[in-house]
């Protein structure tokens, strides 16, 4: 029998760990779809697969509620938001990390502030300001909170990134007679791409995810997002599990797409070339 | 082209001074070249002109402009950087042409003078590879070609064959030195390395604590150093120094008596005491020697010797003093050998206890001859 080399068994064990990792970190996900496909009378058996599967309660949630619509409310309410936090923290981070102006340090330690605040005690004045606003059951009374709450953490990461990125980048787009903006749109976006792609998918994530804020902002059943659908599932006297799950299985597919058709952009290694590391 | 002014500058990073106050003029056309040990400022002196730091007084005039507070561009400024600088998501032929983009050059000008720059740079067939896909001297002439593509007034250079390997840099000196005579522009190159401030230089500054030490030719600073700064930094292997003592002074002769047992006769410029303490220096490649035992001259023995083919080291250790003689003929002095030194008194400066250079009249026809003897005592 041939015997492993030595890196082929790192290999091997690293894979195996990772495997099973992978495996347990998936039971919740595989149970999510699992009893989204069981008839009401398996949907409680504690096994992860039964048999016979149904798409029954994939069939009832698309016919009791207007999906399409709710899923465009959904999509527009979540791209906003991303386009917005990921050009407002760049735009930031860009002028703290390279620009160094005045008073941004300042500014970034306050929004840093903001992280550390829940989302629960932000909802009441939240809702009031919606109100006077006349915002409630408006796109912009989701995509601007949503975009206030989500552009600390986008700064965070994108100030470290261009902060990381050879100074020298800069003042040769300077020397080749950049403006700020020149420098920002050429060099500084190009160079956090990585981090950018991050912060759109950590975005993307958190908004679509969004349920709290969406149940007090959006009451009319024509502007809801998916989030507030499985509700009607769920409640007190509950009766349909299967529903529930299969809509949560809808819920995640766009999320899973998402990674599967931006994560090439996590790929190390663009920064190669540029200095002499 | 342009002819370079900085009138008193001065630079400080917080309470830390880097530049006191200098001023130092570049004419039209001319290859200067900043040199020092590192920290010394001239980095920085080079970012000042560039305009990428702001200066705290003076001015710095291009054309006879002031430029002080203006922003690179408009001083008309190309820069090479000593780490390339290369836009990493840009192919070869963009990071060329990037400036001229930004200055919205039309579209067949910039294909233009991106594709003479590469075809002068031998990068015509890189133009679209990306930065990681080059060697170091294919990404140093990028940066290059960048610059040149601009037709800038100043070109700065800020050490920019310092992260290439001793064979490469080799090729880039010689590449930057027919690039010097192409362009015939104002070229403002910082290095460490005198070997390229000796080639590549029209006139050399050299700077230490952000003060000019001395600015000159290449062979004005080989051959009279202003002090012993310059002596020290000018030259490979260093200049040798040696402490001495004026015994004797008459007619602008000063007789120095040395420490290691010799005296040496030696012209000077300004007026010196009986007493006086002194340093001497000569170089290494200025010192006479023998390996037979003679009489009437310096004797010591070779502590080590180091060939290295072309040439060898012999070095001496006398007392407190080191010596590094420099062998360029093979006399085949080995390790313990006695040897039989002299000082011509050509080859030697003299400067006092400040530092400062006191001998006079320029070194001419040094050569290490080793009839040419400076009266000596045996040891």
């Amino acid at each position: 029998m041939r015997t492993l080399t030595r890196p082929a068994l790192r290999s091997f064990v690293i894979h195996a760990v990772l495997f099973l990792v992978l495996g347990i970190w998936m039971v919740p996900q595989v149970y999510m779809i699992s009893v989204g496909l069981r008839t009401p009378a398996q949907a409680f058996d504690p096994q992860l697969f039964t048999w016979p599967v149904t798409f029954q309660n994939f069939a009832t949630v698309i016919r009791d509620n207007p999906l399409g619509g709710i899923f465009l409310n959904s999509l527009i309410v979540t791209v906003a938001t991303v386009a917005i936090v990921v050009a407002v923290a760049s735009l930031f981070a860009f002028a703290c990390a390279i620009l160094k102006l005045k008073g941004t340090m300042f500014l970034y330690a306050t929004l840093l502030t903001t992280l550390m605040v829940p989302l629960a005690s932000l909802v009441l004045p939240l809702a009031i300001l919606l109100k006077n606003f006349g915002w409630v059951n408006t796109y912009i009374g989701l995509i601007l909170p949503y975009s206030a709450l989500g552009v600390p953490f986008g700064m965070v990461i994108l100030k470290a990134f261009m902060e990381d990125a050879p100074k020298e980048l800069f003042e040769a787009a300077r020397v080749d007679g950049c403006n700020a903006w020149q420098t920002y749109w050429h060099v500084a976006l190009p160079l956090v791409r990585p981090a950018l792609v991050f912060v759109t998918i950590w975005q993307f994530i958190v908004t679509w995810n969004e349920f709290f804020l969406a149940l007090i902002v959006l009451t009319k059943s024509e502007m809801k997002t998916l989030t507030i659908v499985p509700m009607q599932y769920s409640g007190l006297y509950m009766a349909n599990p299967g529903a529930l799950f299969a809509v949560l299985t809808i819920i995640a597919i766009p999320l899973i797409l998402l990674y599967v058709l931006v994560q090439r952009a996590f790929a190390r290694g663009l920064l190669a070339g540029a200095v002499k590391g | 082209m342009a002819t370079l002014s900085i009138d008193r500058i001065t630079k400080r990073f917080g309470a830390l001074t880097v530049i006191p106050e200098l001023s130092l003029t570049v004419p039209d056309g001319e290859f200067c070249v900043l040199v020092g040990p590192s920290g010394c400022g001239k980095s920085t002196l080079l970012r000042i002109i560039a305009g990428l730091e702001p200066i705290n007084s003076g001015r710095i005039l291009i054309d006879g402009v002031d430029m002080s507070g203006a922003e690179p561009p408009e001083r008309g400024v190309a820069m090479v950087f000593q780490s390339y600088a290369l836009y990493p998501h840009m192919d070869v032929g963009r990071n060329i042409g990037f400036g001229l983009e930004i200055a919205h050059t039309p579209r067949q000008e910039i294909t233009a003078r991106v594709g003479a720059a590469a075809e002068k740079l031998r990068l015509s067939s890189y133009l679209r590879r990306k930065p990681r896909e080059l060697s170091g001297g294919q990404r140093q002439r990028v940066a290059i070609g960048r610059a040149i593509t601009r037709k800038p007034k100043l070109f700065l250079l800020d050490e920019p064959l310092s992260n290439l390997d001793a064979a490469l840099r080799v090729g880039m000196r010689v590449e930057i030195a027919r690039l010097k005579a192409e362009l015939a522009s104002t070229m403002i190159y910082v290095t460490h390395d005198q070997v390229e401030a000796m080639t590549l230089a029209d006139r050399i500054v050299v700077m230490n604590g952000g003060r000019i030490e001395q600015v000159g030719t290449p062979l004005d600073l080989y051959e009279r150093p202003a002090n012993l700064f310059v002596a020290g930094f000018i030259g490979s292997p260093a200049m040798n120094f040696l402490k001495g003592r004026v015994t004797a002074c008459a007619n602008g002769i000063a007789t120095v008596s040395l420490a290691l047992g010799s005296s040496v006769d030696i012209p000077v410029s300004s007026p010196v005491e009986i007493g006086q303490e002194v340093t001497l220096g000569i170089r290494p490649e200025h010192i006479p020697f023998s390996v037979e035992e003679m009489s009437g001259v310096f004797m010591a023995k070779a502590s080590m010797v180091e060939m290295l083919g072309s040439d060898t080291f012999i070095y001496v250790r006398q007392g407190e003093e080191n010596l590094v003689i420099r062998d360029s003929q093979g006399r085949r002095a080995r390790t313990g050998d006695r040897i039989a030194i002299s000082f011509p008194s050509t080859a030697c400066h003299l400067f006092d206890q400040a530092g400062l250079l006191i001998s006079a009249g320029p070194k001419e026809n040094i050569a290490a001859q080793p009839s040419a003897r400076a009266h000596g005592k045996a040891s």
